[in-house]
């Protein structure tokens, strides 16, 4: 589970403001020391708490499996999603959930990026960095979502270039790869790519996953194993 | 002139038209091995006639392959030497007929019908004897033979001018010993090895001849007696030229048969070894995370039912005594995802098969571009093999932290696609042979079923092998 994000992020721009919100202690703790380059304004057991601090930050990274401690509920998933990033922050994902529908839901629901645990610390470094840049995160498989969007006519705006670079990312390929087969150089493919999430990302915030898969082709409960909460958290 | 044979005294050198038998078998010879297997199927029943009962088996048998179009002699050195023998024994036997046809005639005209009788007694019973024996070593092969035939034949060339009136000694068929020893010339040119010996015999014979004839011709067919003579030595040539030439020929047929029977078992030892590698391929890498220490709890399941599965191939494999080999080298082929009807199967589902107990690689998975892709079943058990070879590969080899196995379906194109991507330390394909995974087990199986394998790989930068497979729609 690889994330689609940049090769070679800037590191020469102001240290991000990072704020966490998951429910294991332990990572809460560790941020600070695993990423001194960071500015950790706060970690925090939920979303509510998070919420109700509003710290300023320029990503907020939450975890979606958050059970809380007290008695009420804790807002979960997309669910959490939606209310960090209705607040006005830039959400990146860090989950273990690999769930295509749960994922797209993230994304539905505003979050800019996704990264999973399984992957090596230094991916969540660079796609915090991402994301306090304004770029989009997402994982392998949603890449792969995105080439079948592309593909089923559902990103019309995409360029031939974009195109191409989409389609041998969906397939695992690396940049300098993608580089050397277009004759472009890692930088330029990069940016492609990232033009490539901003649009499916605008595209998955305007759909539902039974849209997509009205619209992707996808068997039913291709995407919607998942049922997000019934109960509106605004 | 009432003879037939010898020729005219004034005609060409005497291996014309009369002796079409045998004249008819050297022609093809240089073009084709087989022809003068063909041009022999006369010839046999002729030395049958003259052979001993012992020889009837051989000789049905010999009939029998020439009325089923195969040829009756096999082209093998031993061929040859009975095609010689038949040709050999065929001319002693037209000879004997045109001889009993004429015996009225020369009987009457002969000056001792006693010698007569007795020459011809001696050479008929000699050339049944010499038959016999040939045809029972399946040759003419033995030089006492060839050295007593010509002593035969000399001793009736010396004895005509003893039974034959002069004006006989040419043309005629009571001065029969010229016509029936260029036989002789020829067998001499069969039976002895070397040339030398040919040529004694040859000497011999012209000798016998003249001496019998031509001091007692009339003065006007001493040349004729003189132009017949040249006879044995160019019947005895041209005979040896034919034989030394099909001897050759077949030692040449055999050798390259040996050449291709060696080869053969050559490659037979070299599939074999490819099987056993075959097998041992995907063993190595659930072996190798068998033996680890720090195998995860959670991982000991799955390896446990993979190497099952494995274990019972190398069963099947020992118990397999027909030498047919293994129909998939995949680790799911006996999993729970296998179908054994050989019918159709989603290209999805196959991969997703394929990929089964490589729990411990880091595989994404983008499929939903080949959905409604079927692959005929033996297609499919060959993509499933090739596909879990690939992994085995990257498990192996490519100390890869992302692999992403993709599919896509092009309809108009008719063509579907795989893509096994991974992350890890990649090769030089102009300088690294490929191993025997990927050169057999993926590429070699897969061109069996129209699919193309395509690699590319950088150093440091991965590799990926895309499978290429017509798309054809279930009728």
């Amino acid at each position: 589970m690889t994330t689609e994000q940049s090769e070679s992020p800037t590191t020469a721009t102001p240290a991000p403001r990072v704020a966490a919100v998951d429910d294991n202690t332990i990572i809460r703790d560790s941020l600070c020391p695993l990423f001194p380059a960071w500015n950790v304004v706060g970690c925090y057991r939920d979303a509510e708490a998070l919420l109700a601090a509003r710290p300023e930050a320029d990503v907020v990274i939450v975890d979606l499996n958050l059970a809380g401690t007290g008695p009420a509920p804790a807002l979960q998933g997309p669910d959490a999603v939606r209310a960090v990033a209705e607040a006005g922050y830039r959400v990146l994902v860090y989950t273990s959930e690999v769930r295509r529908t749960i994922l797209v839901d993230c994304l539905t629901a505003g979050a800019q990026g996704i990264v999973h645990k399984a992957e090596p610390l230094p991916a969540l470094g660079d796609a915090v960095d991402a994301v306090a840049a304004g770029q989009v995160v997402i994982t392998q498989e949603l890449t792969g979502l995105a080439e079948l969007a592309e593909r089923r006519d559902q990103l019309p705006n995409l360029s031939p270039r974009e195109r191409e670079v989409l389609a041998g990312r969906a397939r695992g390929e690396s940049f300098r790869s993608i580089a050397r087969r277009l004759y472009i150089t890692p930088q330029t493919a990069t940016g492609y790519m990232n033009s490539v999430k901003t649009k499916f990302a605008a595209y998955l915030r305007d759909h539902s996953p039974a849209d997509l898969e009205y619209y992707l082709g996808l068997e039913p409960s291709g995407l919607t194993d998942w049922q997000p909460s019934t109960t509106d958290p605004r | 002139m009432r003879g037939r044979f010898p020729p005219e005294p004034d005609s060409r050198p005497p291996l014309g038209r009369p002796r079409i038998p045998s004249a008819r078998s050297p022609r093809p010879s240089p073009h084709s091995s087989n022809a003068p297997v063909e041009e022999s199927q006369s010839p046999p029943p002729g030395g049958h006639r003259a052979a001993d009962p012992a020889a009837v088996r051989p000789f049905t048998v010999l009939v029998a392959r020439w009325r089923s179009g195969e040829g009756s002699l096999p082209t093998t050195s031993a061929g040859v030497e009975l095609c010689a023998l038949a040709v050999f024994l065929g001319l002693r036997v037209v000879n004997v007929g045109q001889l009993l046809i004429s015996l009225p005639t020369a009987l009457r005209d002969t000056t001792s019908p006693v010698l007569f009788t007795a020459a011809l007694c001696m050479y008929l019973a000699e050339s049944a004897l010499l038959a016999a024996t040939t045809v029972r070593a399946r040759g003419y092969l033995d030089a006492r033979l060839g050295r007593a035939d010509v002593a035969v034949a000399v001793a009736v060339l010396l004895a005509q001018p003893w039974y034959v009136a002069p004006r006989d000694l040419t043309g005629s068929w009571t001065a029969w010993g010229f016509a029936c020893t260029l036989g002789s010339a020829c067998g001499a040119a069969i039976v002895f090895p070397r040339r030398r010996g040919t040529a004694v015999a040859v000497l011999a014979l012209t000798g016998a001849y003249l001496v019998g004839a031509l001091p007692w011709a009339l003065p006007s067919a001493r040349s004729t007696v003189v132009a017949n003579a040249f006879s044995y030595a160019g019947f005895a040539l041209l005979t040896r030229l034919l034989a030394g030439y099909l001897r050759r020929l077949a030692g040449a047929a055999e050798r390259a048969r040996q050449a291709a029977a060696q080869s053969a078992a050559e490659a037979a030892r070299l599939a074999e070894i490819d099987r056993q590698r075959t097998l041992l391929h995907d063993n190595i890498s659930v072996l190798s995370l068998l033996a680890r220490q720090d195998l995860p709890p959670e991982s000991a399941e799955p390896l446990r039912h993979q190497a099952t599965v494995l274990s019972r191939k190398v069963r099947a494999f020992i118990d397999d005594n027909d030498g047919v080999p293994l129909r998939s080298t995949s680790p799911a082929t006996t999993g729970p995802a296998h179908r054994g009807d050989g019918g159709p199967r989603e290209l999805i589902a196959v991969v997703r098969s394929a990929a089964e107990g490589f729990w411990e690689l880091p595989v994404t998975f983008n499929l939903d571009l080949a959905r409604g892709v079927a692959l005929p079943g033996p297609t499919a058990a060959a993509v499933e093999a090739a596909t879990a070879t690939l992994l085995h590969n990257v498990r192996l080899h490519a100390q890869a932290h992302t692999v992403v196995v993709h599919a896509d379906a092009d309809r108009a194109a008719g063509e579907w696609e795989i893509t096994v991507r991974d992350d890890g330390r990649g090769f030089d394909p102009a300088s690294t042979a490929l191993g025997f995974g990927l050169r057999v087990q993926v590429t070699e199986t897969l061109a069996r079923h129209r699919v193309r394998v395509e690699l590319d790989s950088f150093p440091d930068d991965g590799t990926t092998v895309t499978l290429r497979g017509p798309w054809e729609e279930p009728a």
